[in-house]
């Protein structure tokens, strides 16, 4: 890093590092959706007040489990999704989605395996998925998970992204800005 | 909750009150935009034929037509990232079906000719189509693209080898350009 060439330098400097504290980098907490045989379920993430969160990816994994065509009554997994999601912005009732999405599409875009037929599994990897929006202060993140298997599964769900300060903070001491 | 006096995320930041008043003002003029380019996730409509598939399209021998709505609201729609998956062909572990993908916008098409899908979306190594060896790849491709909302974007969609099954799930993700008179209930 150069040298500053004046005082003037340094302290637009240090300001610039104060405005960038303000964008604090963070991880939501986790979101588990058990989701019994073809059934649904809905759960919600709640987003802090005094702070909006700016997501910027999500990263999501879930199970491929069935019951055994072969042995009725024993569960498997085939390595085929029959997970979807629909996600909704409660600060504002906004469906973030037009209708559901399948699970493998989200986290593990590109080749799927087929239903039915036997094989090996196509080892779907996961990866993040963009996702640019900012969830207002005091809302949440609806999550409705549809599951068309006739055994249990599970999705987890995992935001990260940043906070945006909306709310002054108090000093320790009393003494401050509130 | 509100944050409690010398903990949490932001309470090791030194600052004047006019500091926080400045960045407060900001991020809420942040939030407030954001309110007029919703992030949006858009899939072909759930098909009755695939319930348990809900972005489902099966192919045919001939190319397919795939409408995929595009929120009435919206004055634009930024077309950020194509989704999509295929099939893998157990067959000696081919690669799947040769697909070829047109998106218009605007009854123009937006690619000079088709393209083969395995090629766009899976950028890296290749599996050996003369081996069953299995290959991971991933069909998130970028597709920065402005469109005026014309209702709905059209894919057409080729490529069925004709000895199997095959069928390709697609998704958009991008933003929505709302009328700021119309946020509410968008």
């Amino acid at each position: 890093m150069k040298p500053f060439n004046s005082d003037q330098e340094f302290a637009n400097y240090l300001g610039e590092l104060k405005q960038k504290q303000f964008y604090k980098w963070t991880f939501l907490n986790p979101l588990e959706v058990i989701v019994p045989a073809n059934d649904s379920r809905e759960r919600v993430l709640d987003i802090k007040s005094g702070q909006h969160f700016q997501a910027v990816g999500l990263t999501v994994s879930y199970s491929t489990l069935v019951d055994d065509p072969q042995n009725p009554g024993t569960t498997i997994d085939d390595g085929v999704n029959r997970l979807a999601v629909q996600f909704e912005d409660d600060s504002n009732q906004l469906r973030l989605s037009s209708g559901p999405i399948s699970l493998e599409l989200l986290a593990s875009p590109g080749r799927t395996l087929s239903d039915g037929i036997t094989g090996t599994a196509s080892n779907q990897l996961f990866i993040p998925l963009m996702f640019d929006h900012i969830f207002g202060a005091k809302g949440g993140i609806t999550v409705n998970v549809s599951n068309s298997s006739d055994v249990e599964n599970t999705a987890k769900f995992l935001w990260v992204g940043y906070n945006l300060l909306d709310q002054r903070i108090k000093a320790k001491n009393g003494n401050g800005f509130a | 909750m509100d944050l409690p006096n010398g903990k949490g995320q932001f309470a090791n930041i030194e600052q004047t009150a006019e500091q926080q008043d400045k960045m407060i003002s900001l991020h809420r003029s942040m939030y407030e935009r954001s309110l007029l380019n919703p992030f949006q996730i858009l899939a072909p409509p759930n098909l009755d034929t695939q319930p348990n598939f809900p972005n489902r399209i099966v192919l045919t021998q001939s190319p397919q037509q795939v409408y995929i709505e595009v929120p009435r609201k919206a004055l634009y729609f930024l077309f950020k990232q194509i989704l999509i998956s295929w099939p893998k062909n157990l067959a000696g572990g081919l690669p799947g079906p040769q697909l070829e993908i047109t998106i218009d916008g605007l009854d123009k098409k937006h690619q000079n000719s088709s393209i083969n899908v395995q090629n766009f979306t899976s950028p890296g190594t290749q599996p050996d189509p003369s081996t069953a060896s299995a290959s991971n790849y991933f069909g998130a491709y970028k597709w920065n693209t402005l469109f005026p909302n014309m209702g709905v974007f059209k894919l057409t969609i080729f490529g069925f080898d004709g000895t199997n099954p095959a069928h390709v799930d697609i998704a958009i993700i991008g933003r929505a350009m709302v009328d700021r008179k119309l946020v509410k209930g968008f």
